[in-house]
């Protein structure tokens, strides 16, 4: 796709909030694909190992600076998903951004941990493994045809410690403070990556973007209740547009009583979440919330956070 | 005809619909860890921080703390599945261990496993039946390669019959891929 197809609107929205000579830069890398990447499940792998055995297969492979079980892909002789080590769930594949939320998540063996939007289970078997298998993770999702992978993938990387539930995730907050840790990625208006494919691009309108944030919103809410007193909350997007993000934390900081944690990434280059919008002044620590954009991570673009419930 | 999962009750067709879990009774855990252990010589010990339950037809097997879970369907908590499914039929003469339990506890049995040799390997991650000329002690094995446990399988005679499941074959293996 090029990049005079991205809809003037929405670029004009991020004119609001990146320096206007970024821009070409940034619309450039909105269209690109980043490296393919993976990970390797400590279930099942040491990254040692593993990362021998796929380069004997001729994989050339970079390690992420930012994650040690996280590898991108150079430049490969076949597809990963038809190696031995995809087979026996020693790798999963996955975007490098979206390895993120779960680092600062920090989980912990016997750690009781609600992940509010799970499939396809990506983050889960990242979480699962974190936890060594033991305690217990809830990952929730909706939509029954997407159960379907969620489970494929517990199964194959040996996941053991998950309970996997089909509720409306607003539910859990009929389950007030229940949680250590819980992970809200939440589903998103798919910015950082809907421009990349032909087929949804056209999804992409304003309204959208509101109609999502409603319901971020709305999960962000179900996600605080739902967490135990001191407990981590990771509210994480794929999305650009601030009202899915830094508007989203500012009026959860004014309705509930959270603060917001700073978070950092070795080797990786994030920016601070933004503190005025449209005329209107955010909370300051709205700045520690992190931005990942993709002409300067070289990965997708992300944001996220980690809000503490006190 | 039904698949295997709608069979099993896999994926309640209606979101209302709810499949019961149950726990089991003393009797039927020594049920369990006997057959493991007499199969593979599987020691209870390892099951340890674990907890099998009952769903449908099939036993599951998940840590003690998912069982927490179950106390809040009452509230509308809609269970799916807890844990993973360890084995088929558990009560009945047929009872059959899953790939994917094996491919976690099967790195402790001590009996009845088969090494496929180098030349072996690709066919059976294609989902082929092996062939042999002397035939192999009848029952199921767990199949390895090397120090990886690949899954399941049963000896028929001269044959070593596959079991891995259709969803996890892969038509495009190559010699590279291994």
């Amino acid at each position: 796709m090029q990049t005079h197809q991205i809809p003037n609107v929405f670029i004009e929205k991020v004119k609001k909030i990146l320096p206007e000579k970024e821009l070409e830069d940034f619309k450039n890398a909105l269209v690109e694909s980043p490296l393919k990447s993976f990970r390797v499940n400590s279930l099942r792998g040491e990254v040692k190992a593993v990362k021998e055995a796929l380069e004997a297969k001729g994989f050339e492979l970079i390690p992420m600076p930012f994650y040690k079980q996280g590898f991108f892909v150079k430049s490969f002789s076949m597809s990963l998903g038809n190696t031995l080590e995809h087979f026996l769930g020693k790798i999963y594949v996955q975007d490098a951004s979206s390895m993120l939320p779960t680092i600062p998540l920090n989980a912990e063996e016997e750690d009781s941990i609600l992940d509010l939007a799970a499939a396809p289970g990506s983050k889960t078997t990242q979480i699962a493994a974190d936890m060594n298998n033991t305690g217990l993770i809830i990952a929730n999702e909706p939509n029954q045809k997407r159960i379907k992978a969620l489970q494929d993938n517990l199964e194959r990387l040996g996941i053991v410690n998950t309970v996997i539930t089909r509720n409306d995730g607003r539910f859990f907050r009929k389950m007030p403070e229940s949680f250590d840790k819980i992970l809200l990625d939440a589903p998103c208006s798919l910015e950082g990556t809907m421009f990349k494919d032909e087929k949804i691009k056209h999804k992409w309108s304003h309204n959208f973007v509101i109609g999502s944030a409603r319901l971020e919103y709305d999960l962000l809410k179900a996600a605080i209740t739902s967490a135990k007193q001191g407990a981590t909350i990771i509210y994480s997007t794929c999305t650009i547009s601030p009202e899915e993000n830094e508007l989203i934390i500012d009026k959860a900081l004014k309705e509930f009583d959270v603060r917001v944690e700073k978070v950092s990434f070795e080797n990786l280059n994030t920016s601070q979440g933004i503190t005025e919008y449209n005329g209107i002044e955010l909370d300051k620590d709205v700045k520690r919330c992190v931005r990942i954009w993709p002409h300067k991570s070289k990965t997708g673009a992300f944001f996220l956070t980690k809000l503490v419930k006190e | 005809m039904a698949t295997q999962i709608e069979d099993r009750g896999f994926f309640p067709d209606k979101v209302s619909e709810r499949v019961e879990y149950k726990t089991l009774s003393k009797k039927e855990e020594l049920i369990i860890y006997n057959y493991f252990e007499d199969l593979f010589g599987l020691d209870r010990q390892i099951f340890k921080n674990y907890e099998f339950i009952k769903r449908g037809k099939d036993l599951w097997i998940c840590t003690k703390k998912d069982l927490q879970t179950l106390a809040f369907e009452s509230k509308g908590l809609k269970i799916n599945t807890v844990g993973i499914r360890a084995l088929r039929n558990p009560f009945d003469d047929n009872k059959k261990a899953t790939t994917n339990f094996i491919q976690i506890f099967g790195k402790y049995a001590t009996k009845n496993s088969y090494d496929l040799k180098d030349h072996e390997l690709l066919p059976y991650l294609r989902g082929q039946d092996l062939e042999f000329p002397e035939p192999l002690e009848r029952g199921y094995k767990i199949i390895k390669y090397k120090s990886e446990i690949i899954g399941m399988g049963i000896a028929l005679e001269n044959r070593l019959i596959n079991q891995i499941p259709k969803s996890r074959f892969i038509k495009n293996w190559n010699l590279k891929s291994i």
